[in-house]
């Protein structure tokens, strides 16, 4: 048996195999089976395998009509192929003195025929191959060759795109984590500005005075809401939206999300209605949360109307709980309501207005009513007024 | 008798907000965990305000060297930065009373340090 060289460039070809963390993971990818079964289809053989050609080893990533995962690398006829640019192809192994005496060959699975084309990734590192291997001697033609290059291709193309994704799931947890910390962090200086900026209301101020200060505590109060909603964002992006699951009576909390952001819309001048029934109506759920949601579309009802009223409406129909919003508002066009819940997004409408948001408001509240089992849906006309519908079992 | 109030955490100004906030009080000053630990052992305090998050001892292991002391016990408010769920599960098990979240408004915590410390 003659083992076959190492390649020239064996250390940075190993250390690129190792970079695609493809190396015993699991067998039963359908984008490597497809091509196995599509190389043993074109060259007529029984047998097809995808190898990768590792230190001591070759380890196969997919295989068809054959059992065995590993087979030390002297023993791999890959490791022959890898050193070329073309299909490597041994007819009958019997009659090759490379081979003839190879355990593949006198033992399990008593390869004869062996054709394989190597697996090049997009820096030029051969990595492995797909070959068309059979316990007869064979030959393959033309055709037959230029189609397991082109599967050896396919390979490639694979490993290329396992790579970019895992790049881009790494990326995106370090953005979360960043924006996780990001929002911690901001925190401790929102702290001492909203800290003081209370402790200095409290002082002997004239007008002017408290009237900066106002304005110092309005943009603290906005600088700590849009903190928040990232990392809830953030949150829900790394590990979904958690929620607790306590006994809440949602009639409660319309009535307080009511009574914080009622006063703020009879000062713009608008009418404010809440009707919620006399008794509980009991829902199981995070009572935050959905304080959190319930101030999230109540405070939109009345950022977004100028002129008219908004009513806030509670009812329990059998299993279920509806909160209504609706108002006289600027309204959503209806070709950016289906998009109205994707985070950042904000209806042309609303920018028009010169409202101010940062678009992230609609999608924690869509992840919350959904994190309860609930829905949210809307229905709006532009110039005439929202209504949105949050149903949570109840 | 005036109880005595210990407040500890690692950043200057929010040391001083909690000063601030409970001005008139009689009141300790720690800026890092070590130090918290040996005052409370040291004084007594009836109430500690102690930030989760410090260089050396945290507030989690000060509390829990605290009720691993026995004898007479603080109550015990935490500063945390973010009400995440595992932060509080982690500093219930440590024995923290109850949680301030940042940013929190100081004359709330004074009425309820005021509140503890007259119990």
């Amino acid at each position: 048996m003659k083992a076959a060289a190492i390649p020239d460039n064996e250390t940075e070809r190993l250390a690129a195999l190792r970079s695609y963390e493809i190396l015993d993971t699991s067998m039963s990818d359908q984008e490597y089976d497809d091509l196995v079964r599509l190389a043993a289809a074109i060259c007529g053989t029984s047998m097809a395998v995808i190898n990768f050609v590792d230190s001591d080893r070759q380890w196969g990533k997919a295989m068809y009509g054959l059992g065995s995962t590993e087979a030390p690398r002297e023993a791999s006829f890959c490791a022959h192929t890898i050193l070329g640019a073309d299909v490597f192809e041994v007819p009958d192994t019997h009659e090759d003195e490379r081979f003839a005496d190879n355990p593949q060959v006198t033992e399990i699975p008593h390869l004869r025929f062996y054709a394989g084309a190597p697996v090049v990734d997009e820096d030029g590192f051969a990595l492995g191959s797909i070959c068309a291997v059979d316990t007869v001697p064979r030959s393959l033609d033309e055709l037959q060759r230029e189609a397991l290059m082109r599967l050896a291709r396919q390979v490639g193309a694979q490993l290329a795109l396992r790579r970019a994704n895992a790049r881009l799931r790494e990326l995106d947890k370090l953005k979360d984590q960043f924006v996780s910390l990001v929002s911690h962090e901001l925190r401790t200086p929102i702290t001492s500005i909203t800290g003081f900026v209370e402790l200095l209301s409290g002082e002997q101020l004239d007008d002017t005075q408290m009237e900066y200060l106002a304005i110092v505590s309005l943009n603290a109060e906005r600088l700590l809401l849009l903190v928040d909603d990232l990392l809830t964002l953030a949150q829900i992006e790394t590990e979904g939206m958690r929620v607790t699951r306590e006994p809440t009576d949602l009639g409660q909390l319309v009535r307080r999300s009511a009574a914080g952001l009622g006063p703020l819309a009879e000062k713009a001048g608008l009418s404010f209605d809440c009707a919620v029934p006399d008794e509980p109506v009991q829902v199981v759920g995070d009572p935050l949360r959905l304080a959190q949601l319930l101030d999230n579309l109540v405070g939109n009802a009345v950022k977004y109307t100028k002129a008219g009223g908004v009513r806030v409406t509670l009812e329990r129909n059998g299993r279920s709980a509806t909160v209504t919003i609706d108002d006289d508002g600027i309204g959503i066009p209806a070709d950016e309501q289906a998009k109205l819940f994707t985070r950042f997004f904000r209806a042309s409408t609303a920018t028009d207005a010169g409202v101010r948001g940062s678009g992230l408001g609609l999608a924690i509240t869509k992840a919350i009513a959904e994190a309860h089992g609930g829905s949210i849906a809307v229905e709006s006309a532009v110039g005439r007024g929202t209504t949105v519908r949050v149903v949570l079992p109840a | 008798m005036a109880s005595t109030i210990l407040i500890a955490d690692d950043e200057p100004h929010i040391l001083a907000l909690l000063r601030a906030a409970l001005r008139g009080l009689d009141t300790l000053e720690a800026s890092d965990g070590d130090t918290a630990l040996a005052m409370i052992r040291e004084h007594k305090p009836a109430v500690v305000v102690i930030d989760a998050g410090m260089p050396g001892l945290d507030g989690y292991e000060v509390t829990q060297a605290v009720r691993a002391d026995g004898g007479e016990q603080p109550h015990i408010l935490m500063l945390t930065a973010a009400g995440r769920d595992v932060d509080r599960a982690l500093a219930t098990q440590a024995g923290v009373d109850e949680f301030i979240t940042k940013p929190f408004s100081p004359s709330a915590l004074r009425r309820r340090v005021e509140e503890l410390a007259s119990a």
